[in-house]
Order: C-alpha cells, then structure tokens, then sequence
C-alpha cells in the first residue's frame, strides 16, 4: 500500500475516534516513509496542539483480550506487546486497524543488528544490555506468550499464531512499544497513544510535552469522583473535620480540646448552610418552573494532550523529548545514541568489586603481618558488605525512594555476601514501569507530565510480569544478575560504591562502633563528605592538619578505597580489546554504517568515562 | 442541630458524598434524613424523592408537569406502594439500601468470572424462573390494563417461585420489573397509565434466586400494531438472534454491535448507544460491557463459563436518549418508538446456550 494512503486512513481514524488536533496549525507528513508532525504556521508557547481522548488509547486494558490478561495475571510491557500483536492479528475487525496500519514494522534496535554490528558492541554497557533484552525477549516468549496459545485456542487460532504470533514478531512489536508508548495514568499505564506517538522525538530542544491527570481511579481509571474512592474509604475531597476522621490515636488530644472544635464547626456549618441552600423545588414546581433540564454540565473530558513548551516557527517539524538518558537506554530503546552523552556512564559489578575487595585485604593483612585464610577475608568483608546493604537507605536517603525499594536487601536475610537482590532491584534494566505512578498521588487536579520514557527501563523489552506474579514466583524468576555500581561521566563512582568501600576499609575499632550505633557511621560519612569538598589548597591543609585524628583515619582508608577503585576501573578496561578510545574515534570518521556507527559512540563515551575514572583515582 | 448534619452522606443512590444540606420541604414536614450533597444531586432526584413528601394528591396525574417529555407518553401517578416481598425469600445486598455494594466494588475491572459448573446449575435455575415470570406478565398484556398491573402480576409471580424481583430497590428502583411504552427505550416504570390499542411494549423481568440473577426481556404487540411498529419488533428480535448466532469462545464482546447495527440499519432503523448487555451472575450487572453498537471498543472475549445479556434497543428513529425526571425512563429524544429483546447467555466450550 502507498504510504499516503495509509496516512489517509490513519487521519480518518484520528477524527472517526475523536481524537482533536489544531489542523489550522500541524500537519502530519511522511517524509521518507517515517511520519512527523510539522507546523504549518508559527506557533506560540502553551497552546494544547492534540487532545487525544484516553477512550482511543491501546493498552492491556482495553484490547479485546483485555479480560485474559486479568485471568492470567499478566502485566507490564509483555501484555501490551501482546494487545498490540492481538489487535494486529485482527486485521481490518480491529477498533485499532487505522491507528495500527500506519505504525512502522518495527524499530531498528540492536536486538536486530547483524552479528558484525552488535559484535563492535563488545564490553560495552550495551553488550550486557543486549543479551538481557535477548533473554527477556526470549523468556517472556516462552513463559509468557506461548503457553496462552495452548490454553486458549479458540482466541489464538493455528493460522493466526503462525502469520502473527511468531517470535520475530514478537520481538519487532515489543520494540515498538517500548519506544512509542505512553506512561498514560495509574488504570491503563504504559499504553499506546494514537497520535502522540507520531511526533519525533530529540533530547533537549524539544517542542511539545506530554500531559495527562495520571492521578485517576487504578480500578476504573474514573477521572473524577467514582464508587472505588467512596469504597474504600479515600474521600480526599471531604473537607468535613467532623469525627469521622478521628482515629484512636488522636483521640486523646481532641478530648481536651472538645470545647474548641465545636464552636470551630458550627461557624463552619453556618457559613455553608448560608452560602448554599437547596433550592425550594416544591415551589419551584408550583410556579411552573422546568428545572429538569437547565444543568447538563458536560463532564470533564478525560484526554491525553500535547502542549507546545515553546513557540515554533512555520514549517519546522515539532518535535518530543526523550527525557534523560545514557546511550544504552536511547540505543537499546529507540535505537539510536549521541556522542558524549553526558548521561552515560560505566559499571563495574559487584563480584568484580568483591574480588578487588579481597585482594587488597588480603594485601593489607599480610603488610601487617596477619595471618588470615582465603575464607576468613571473604567472610570479613562479607560482614561489612551486609552491614552496607542492611543500612543503605539510611546512608544515601533515596529521593525518589520509590524506584529503588530498600526492601529488596534487607529482608531477605539470606547470609551470603553478594547475592543480594535479583538484579532487578538496582539495575537499571528492570526498573517496573508503573513505579512512577505512586508519586503523583499528591497534588490532586493538576496535570502532570510525563515524558516519553519509562523512568528509567533500560531494556528495550520492559520486564515486568506483574507484582502480584513476582511475590509468587520468586524463586524461579529472574537469573541472578550481580549488581552494577556505576563509574559516572564525570570519571567518579557512585557515592553508594565509596561508602560502601570506605566500611569495608575502616579498622575494627571503627567498624564496631558503627555497629553499636548507626550514628555514628552517618557522622563518619558527614565528615568525610567536608573533608571532600576542601580544596586542596595548602593553607587548608595545614588547618586540618591541626585536628590530626580523623584525618589520619580517612586518609588510611581513603587510600585503600581509591585504590579499590583504580583497580576496578583497570579491571574495567580489560573488557574492551583496546582501552583506549583514540582507535575509535578515527573508526567512527570513516564509518558510514550507522549502526556501527552508534556502536562505536557508546564505545568511545564509555573509554573515555573510565580515562577520567584513571584520573580521578590514580593519585 | 451540628450533630445532626455532620457525618451525613448524601441519599442520592449513586453518589455517596458527603452532605449537609437538606430538603427544604422535608424540613417543614418535619422528615429526617433527607441529605443531599449539592443542589445537582437534589434535582436530579426530585422526582423520586418527593415521593417521600406528605401526600396532598392522590388522584391519577403527571408528575412531572413542566418538563418537555419528547413523545405523546405521559407518566400517570401516583405509584403504587412498595411491593412486599416475604421474609424467607434471599434478597441481594441493595434490598434495603439500594445500593449494590457488591457490584460497586468489581465496577470498572475488566475481569469476567467464568463460572463453576454449580453456578451455573443455579444460573440454569434462575433463568428458567425469570422465563416463567416473563410468561406470566406477558400473558396479561392487553389493551386496557395497567403497567402497575402487569409489575402486580410479574411481582407475584416472581416471589411465587421463591425468587426476589432483582429490580425492586436496585439504585432505589421502585418496582419489581420494568415496562417501556413506545419511546420508552427501557427501564420504563409501571404506572397507572393503561396500555392502549397499537401500543409496543417491553416487559424487563429480572429475578434473584439462590444468589444469582436472571435476566429477560421481550417487546409485546398490545392489540393490533400498525407495519412500521411490528417490523420495528422483528428487527429487534432478529438483530438479538443474529448477535446470539455468532457467539462462541474465542469471540470479542465488542464484535456483537457490528451484526445487530447492520442488520438495523438494513431495515431503516436505529440502534441505541447509551445501554448495553453486561455480565450476570451472582452481580446483577457487571463485566463484561456488551455495546450493540458497530465500532465500540468493548473489553474482553468469550470464554467457556461466561454468563451475560445480549439486548439490543432498536429505534425507529433517532438513537439518541434521554431520561425523564425520574432518572430512570430513557425515552428516543424524537418520540419515536423502540423495542428491545434480551436473552441470559452462557458460553459453552463450543457456542453459547440460552439460559432463559
């Protein structure tokens, strides 16, 4: 089929589902066979340029199966793969047909690159990032995918799982989502949303953002006032003070105050009662009055809208943004990268840290004279490791608290060092993509932006079965994956690692106190970030010089823990067959394969992270 | 009088807020209770409320006398009494409140039980009283008598057979079934107006027995007809079996309105968008949501086990509605007739049977 009458057909299904766009200001366009959004005239800053009705939006609640994802307990990006492979599967009969004939058959991710292109990803963050999207692909393929065929052949016919069900497919439409869809609100989540989708996307500069009141019913997705919230109990809109919100607790306190609050309340009610009376409608009815038909207030439309944050010139094309990311997110999402991303950075896992760990403690020992086994070090660090993890929270107090849960090392109470966790507590990879939605529920009635990202999902395939399915299967989910700690673009660790490293390095004195109290390994932190941010000029040094005692302490300790961290970025480099990032930089001039191309970007940024990283800790 | 007014919500059956003021009229009466959160929800249940006033009068009149009804149909007051309903007989949770908690709690979850092989005895069970009631209402329909006679008949019969009439008190509804005269889509409330030579009209029975409902409905011809009227309940009842013929496992709920609406407009009608078929079980409504409609997005597809309402409204004009004071009738906003049928289905592990 030509490609514009596909648009045509996609333009049709825009008005036929309500979906409101400024046509006296955009116009869609396919420029070499890929659809973009344009303006066809200037455009000022804040005007809504599309109002998508969240009744058109695709997502696991809405497709046709939508009743099947329910009773399997399937959630995250596989179900919405999997609503979209669906509707595909329905050809013409599909609600979705005019949206889904105009999507592109895929997006050009590294999963797809051929052997040679993805070989030149080699030591790279992508290379880890690659084969975990594989397997994630593959995994939700046969846990997932497959097995509903089985269970449900009238829904899933032989001829249909052939033609649209394949894994080739499933791959190709689990890319596609991951890089086009909406985090849309608490009900639906990531969901497909017909038109926004169609604006590009770049980072930094962009024209449009997304907006959508994410703050809706999870049970419903009611915009406003539903039966849930009255269900069950949260009715934030009760501005009574009355003694339906004393709770036990508070009991007391009122009790003494009584006297107080009652007059506080009657001048409340007075005020109201006065302000707002009903209407004598039994006179009113007398008297010949229609007042039946003089209220019908449209209720609030509930619409994804895209909203110019800047003004925009005739003929430009508008475009998104992708928020934030490291090359591996853009690469392995949307399947591109930029050079000197300054979001990248390197890691190192925690077994590598571990092995230096032991290896420099057993140096220290022997220095001291010793006498210490191979097993007795690895316990000795394996204590303080679980003492980090057991307080990590406390340490480096989580903003945004939610996308990194604590609870994933403290309860586990399994005694081994560095088991800790699934991997997907702290990788990137596998951050849950309706984490997020728990952080709007302040700020009720205001729109809320949401960026074309999942916070953070690295992968291109979102992994994400569900909670309710991880609590049950625990044991058989995820592989274990050690846990990455990050070499940041600046050339530093992570402040998590130093800390980390600095209890591993603190003597026994130190450490036991730590153990009494955590206090005191918070203040030993304070002290060590001043003793940080002091320049190093000379004047200062002597002044410091005067409290000797704790110097001397972080300095000892300072020492070992750089030199943890030095070894860890050498360690690091071996992964690459050449460390060095000038070889690259001359490939990439002469590289036209753009594949390879990016390839060779995130190998260039990620040296050049750890060529600081030597800097920073070779002294 | 503070202690009286806090802590209050409001009695408008689908609301729930909390209220503070009162009936104006229900204060100089002297009637307690009467809290409404806003002046919207206290108009928009005046026509019921004021039933709780004094009554001044008694004889057969239109309640709503100002409001612009769309048609020639008038509603005839006063209704009669609330029906009894006997002490042994199970009732579902809205009997006394009106409110289906039940229900409330699974609304909007596009989950859709598929039912034990015991639950469904009982589903064959209910459906089978709820064809019984049915007939017996139906048999009574003739020019001449009354609605509130034909929800008399279908009361008695319902709870003849041990069964409560799942619409008495449901979100407040009055009576134990519902008949809809000409423009009356459905949900029409039996009345005092005798039904006359040429009119159309549906008989909604619905029971609860043993802790599930059944749910039935068919559009009757009282006295002669005229053509376009009698095609008009054709189509509707051609349009429910065409959309039952089809149905099977592996089939989407949002499939059925394509069939129904061809066939309607094939025969120069209309079909109604604002009411559905929905899933029927041990809830009186719930999942799935089944539009008769073509081009609707409804959620789910059938499996074995699945219990629902398939009920197309077929219109010989416009398929737009509206609601008469009483927030319950929906009317065709041009006054045209409509008609309806309405079988409760299960879905077998090869097709769909029946149930009623």
């Amino acid at each position: 089929m030509p490609a514009q009458s596909k648009l045509d057909i996609l333009l049709k299904w825009f008005d036929d589902n309500d979906i409101e766009w400024t046509k006296d200001l955009i116009q869609v366009k396919d420029v070499k066979n890929s659809l973009g959004v344009f303006a066809k005239t200037n455009i000022e800053e804040g005007l809504p340029v599309v109002k998508i009705p969240k009744l058109c939006v695709l997502s696991p609640k809405t497709t046709g199966i939508a009743n099947v994802f329910e009773d399997e307990h399937i959630e995250g990006g596989c179900s919405l793969a999997l609503a979209v492979m669906y509707e595909i599967a329905q050809g013409e009969d599909s609600p979705w047909y005019g949206y889904l004939q105009a999507l592109p058959f895929k997006e050009d991710l590294p999963v797809f690159w051929s052997e040679d292109e993805q070989a030149l990803l080699q030591g790279t963050e992508m290379e880890e990032a690659l084969k975990h999207d594989k397997d994630d692909l593959r995994d939700d393929y046969d846990n997932i995918v497959k097995p509903l065929f089985e269970k449900y052949p009238y829904i899933f016919p032989k001829d249909h799982v052939e033609k649209h069900y394949d894994f080739d497919s499933f791959c190709k439409i689990s890319t596609l989502v991951s890089s086009r869809a909406f985090e849309v609100d608490a009900y639906h989540e990531n969901a497909m949303v017909p038109f926004a989708d169609i604006f590009n996307h770049r980072s930094g500069d962009e024209h449009v953002h997304f907006e959508t009141d994410f703050d809706v019913c999870d049970a419903c997705g009611a915009l406003e006032y539903c039966e849930h919230r009255f269900l069950n109990g949260d009715e934030s809109d009760d501005e009574d003070d009355g003694w339906d919100d004393v709770d036990e607790d508070a009991e007391e306190d009122i009790e003494e105050s009584e006297g107080e609050e009652d007059e506080e309340e009657e001048e409340d009610d007075d005020g109201e009662e006065s302000d707002q009376e009903l209407q004598d409608l039994e006179t009113l009815e007398k008297e010949g009055v229609d007042f039946y038909s003089d209220d019908n207030e449209e209720p609030e439309k509930d619409t994804c809208d895209l909203v110019m944050d800047r003004s925009a010139k005739k003929g430009e094309e508008l475009f998104n943004t992708y928020g934030e990311h490291p090359n591996v997110v853009l690469l392995s999402k949307y399947g591109f990268c930029e050079e000197n991303n300054a979001n990248d950075f390197v890691t190192v896992d925690e077994d590598m840290v571990i092995d230096n760990c032991v290896d420099l403690l057993t140096k220290v020992l022997k220095e001291k004279g010793i006498k210490a086994t191979e097993e007795e070090v690895i316990n000795y660090v394996r204590m303080r490791w679980e003492f980090f993890i057991m307080n990590e929270s406390t340490f480096i107090p989580d903003e945004d608290s939610e996308d990194m849960p604590e609870d994933g090392h403290e309860g586990d109470g399994c005694g081994c060092g560095h088991d800790h966790g699934s991997g997907d507590e702290h990788g990137e990879s596998h951050d849950h993509g309706h984490s997020h939605g728990h952080d709007h529920g302040h700020d009720h009635g205001h729109d809320h932006e949401h960026d074309h990202e999942h916070e953070g999902g690295e992968g291109c395939c979102d992994h994400d079965h569900g909670d309710e399915e991880e609590e049950e299967d625990d044991e058989e989910e995820e592989p274990y994956r050690p846990r990455p700690y990050r070499l940041l673009h600046d050339g530093t660790f992570e402040d998590s690692l130093k800390l980390l490293l600095h209890i591993v390095f603190v003597d026994e004195q130190m450490f036991s106190k730590f153990l009494e109290n955590i206090e005191m390994a918070m203040g030993y932190f304070a002290e060590l970030a001043d003793s940080e941010q002091k320049p190093k000029s000379p004047a200062k040094k002597n002044k410091k010089s005067n409290k000797k005692k704790p110097v001397d302490i972080f300095a000892n300790v300072k020492r070992n823990v750089n030199q943890v961290l030095q070894q860890l970025v050498l360690s690091r480099q071996k992964a690459y067959s050449e460390p060095k990032a000038d070889g690259d930089v001359k490939k990439l001039k002469a590289e036209t394969n753009q594949r390879k191309r990016y390839a060779l970007m995130c190998r260039i940024s990620e040296k050049q992270i750890l060529e600081r990283g030597l800097v920073s800790y070779s002294s | 009088m503070s202690s009286d007014v806090a802590g209050q919500t409001c009695i408008s059956p689908d609301c729930g807020k909390p209220a503070k003021l009162q009936c104006p009229t229900c204060l100089k009466q002297g009637i307690s209770g009467s809290f409404f959160c806003s002046q919207e929800c206290f108009k928009s249940n005046w026509a019921t409320h004021k039933t709780k006033h004094k009554a001044k009068e008694v004889a057969p009149h239109d309640p709503f006398k100002n409001y612009r009804y769309t048609g020639a149909l008038r509603a005839r007051y006063p209704l009669s009494p609330k029906r009894h309903v006997p002490e042994n007989i199970q009732r579902p949770d809205y009997s006394e409140t009106g409110i289906p908690v039940s229900e409330q709690r699974v609304r909007g979850s596009s989950v859709i039980r598929s039912l034990s092989p015991e639950e469904i005895v009982k589903m064959r069970k209910v459906c089978q009283i709820t064809r019984e009631v049915l007939d017996a209402g139906a048999a009574a329909v003739r020019p001449g008598i009354t609605t509130d006679e034909i929800d008399r008949i279908v009361h008695e019969a319902t709870i003849e057979r041990g069964a409560y009439p799942s619409p008495l008190n449901y979100y407040n509804f009055p009576k134990s079934c519902c008949t809809s005269v000409n423009e009356v889509i459905c949900h029409g409330i039996p009345d005092q107006r005798p039904l006359k030579e040429g009119d159309i009209v549906n008989l909604d029975i619905s029971c609860f027995f043993e802790g599930y409902h059944g749910d039935l409905n068919a559009t009757y011809l009282v006295g002669d007809v005229d053509e376009k009227g009698r095609k008009l309940v054709d189509t509707a009842r051609e349009c429910l079996q065409k959309a039952i013929d089809m149905a099977k496992p592996g089939v989407r709920y949002r499939d059925f309105g394509k069939v129904i609406e061809d066939h309607a407009k094939q025969n120069g009608f209309s079909v109604v968008r604002t009411f559905c078929g929905h899933g029927i079980n041990d809830l009186f409504h719930g999942a799935p949501n089944v539009p008769h409609y073509a081009n609707n997005k409804a959620i789910g597809v059938l499996k074995p086990g699945h219990t629902f309402t398939i009920e197309p409204m077929i219109c010989e004009g416009t398929w737009r509605d509206e609601l008469w004071p009483d927030n319950w009738t929906a009317v065709t906003v041009d006054g045209r007739r409509s008609a309806q049928f309405e079988h409760t289905l299960l879905v077998t592990d090869d097709g769909i049977e029946i149930l009623t």
